[in-house]
C-alpha cells in the first residue's frame, strides 16, 4: 500500500526477520530442539474461509475439520465467490 | 498463509525472486472456520463467530486466531471464557477504521472480541517500525481506495493485553478468477490488523510446541494457565522501546517471538486474566453504532 512504509529488502517475509517478529528465528528455534513427531499443535483461523488449491494455503490445512457457520451454506469452509470476486481480506488489493 | 502457508516454487506468484516457506509455523494444524464474506462482527454474523469458537474448543485447539472484530454479546464472552479455562490462547484482531472526515461510526478504539482481558489484542506496527496509524507516523498520508485504513487501538486498560506484529504491506494470497484456470499469485498489499493476528497466533504456538512437555509437567495443559503462560511469555518478551510511545500504540510492545521461547514462563494463581463479561448498556452501545453503519 503506497500510503504505508514498504520494506526495503525480504519484501515477501519482512516481517519475520530479526529486526521485526522474530518469527523466522523462532521457528529455526523450535524446528531444531523438537523432534519432527513432536511439533504437534493446532490452530483454529476463524475468519472468512479458506482457499485450498493455492500454493500458499497452510500445509496443513484441516479441511475436513474446518466448517462453515454462515446461514444457508454447506459447510464447506472454503471462501465463497460472490459476483465473481473473492472477498477474503479487510480490503481488497487494488 | 502468514499463519502455516508452505513452500512456494520461485516461478509461482508474482514475487518470483522469492521462494521457501511462506508461514510462520507451517507444521501446524489449521482448521478453517469461516462465519461470513466479511470481517466485520455485527448481527448476522455473532452467532456464527460463537459458534465457530464452540467448534475449535470441541476440537482442542490450542490456539485461536480471530481475524475479525465488532460487537460484544454475552454468548461471546461466554465462549471467550470457556476457551481461556480449556488453556486455549485466543488472538484477535484490534479492528480497523478509516482515516477520512465521515468515518465517525467506526470505532477508533479495540473492538470485541479483542476488548476482552483474556484475549490477546492484536495491534499493527508498519514497516518503519511505527504504528499502523496515521497521527503517529511522519510522512505518511493515506490514499484514496481503501489505503486510508488504519489500525484500532487503545483505551490504555484494553492495551495491557496488547501486543503489534506488521502490517500492512505483508504478503496475501490472491486468486484471478478471470481465466478459465485461476491463477493464484500473491499481493504484498495485505493490510488490517487481521495480517497481525496470525503472526501473534504462530508465536503462541510455537511457544506451546516449544515447551509443550513443561506445560504438562506443571500440571497447565488444559487449564487457563496454559494460556496464561503462552501470554506472560509473549507480554514480557515484547520489544517496548521500539518507539516512544510504545505503551500507547502497542501495550506491551512488538512481538519477538524468538526471545518468548527464551524461557518457560510460570504461573501464580493471582496472574488468571479478568473474565469477559458484557453488560446492557455495552450490547446496546455496540449494536446501535453498527446498525447505524451497516
Amino acid at each position: 500500500m503506497k500510503s504505508w512504509p514498504a520494506p526495503q529488502q525480504n519484501i515477501f517475509d519482512w516481517y519475520k526477520k530479526d529486526e521485526y517478529t522474530q518469527l523466522e528465528s523462532a521457528l529455526h528455534e523450535v524446528e531444531s530442539k523438537i523432534d519432527a513427531q513432536l511439533r504437534n499443535v493446532r490452530i483454529g483461523h476463524i475468519d472468512t474461509g479458506c482457499w485450498p488449491d493455492h500454493p500458499a494455503s497452510p500445509v496443513r490445512l484441516m479441511i475436513d475439520l474446518g466448517m462453515s457457520f454462515v446461514k444457508g451454506e454447506t459447510k464447506d469452509p472454503k471462501v465463497r465467490i460472490k459476483n465473481g470476486k473473492l472477498i477474503f481480506m479487510d480490503f481488497p488489493p487494488q | 498463509m502468514i499463519l502455516a502457508g508452505g513452500m512456494v516454487g520461485p516461478n509461482e506468484g508474482r514475487y518470483d525472486q522469492n521462494s521457501g516457506e511462506v508461514g510462520a509455523i507451517p507444521f501446524a494444524e489449521i482448521v478453517p472456520l469461516r462465519i461470513g464474506d466479511e470481517v466485520f462482527l455485527i448481527q448476522g454474523r455473532l452467532d456464527a463467530f460463537v459458534q465457530a469458537m464452540y467448534r475449535a474448543i470441541d476440537l482442542q485447539c490450542d490456539v485461536i486466531s480471530i481475524s475479525m472484530g465488532g460487537a460484544p454479546t454475552r454468548k461471546m464472552a461466554e465462549a471467550i471464557n470457556l476457551a481461556y479455562e480449556k488453556g486455549i490462547v485466543v488472538v484477535a484482531a484490534a479492528g480497523n477504521n478509516f482515516n477520512v472526515p465521515l468515518d465517525i461510526f467506526v470505532p477508533e478504539e479495540v473492538v470485541y472480541p479483542s476488548r476482552f482481558d483474556r484475549v490477546i489484542t492484536a495491534v499493527g506496527a508498519t514497516a518503519n517500525q511505527y504504528p499502523y496509524d496515521f497521527d503517529a507516523q511522519d510522512d505518511v498520508k493515506s490514499f484514496p481506495n481503501g489505503e486510508q485504513m488504519q489500525g484500532n487501538s487503545g483505551p490504555a486498560s484494553v492495551m495491557k493485553t496488547a501486543i503489534a506484529a506488521y502490517t500492512p504491506n505483508v504478503p496475501w494470497a490472491t486468486v484471478s478468477l478471470e481465466e478459465t484456470d485461476p491463477k493464484y499469485s500473491f499481493s504484498r498489499r495485505g493490510g488490517g490488523t487481521s495480517s497481525a493476528t496470525p503472526q501473534i497466533a504462530a508465536a503462541a504456538a510455537l511457544y506451546i510446541v516449544y515447551y509443550r512437555n513443561q506445560l504438562i509437567a506443571e500440571g497447565y495443559n488444559d487449564t487457563w494457565k496454559q494460556a496464561e503462560s503462552v501470554r506472560q511469555a509473549l507480554f514480557s518478551s515484547a520489544d517496548s522501546k521500539k518507539i516512544p510511545e510504545s505503551k500507547k500504540y502497542y501495550g506491551n510492545g512488538v512481538l519477538q517471538a524468538k526471545k518468548a521461547l527464551s524461557k518457560f514462563i510460570k504461573v501464580t494463581d493471582d496472574q488468571k486474566a479478568e473474565r469477559a463479561k458484557v453488560s446492557d448498556s455495552l450490547i446496546g452501545e455496540f449494536i446501535a453504532l453498527y446498525t447505524n453503519l451497516f
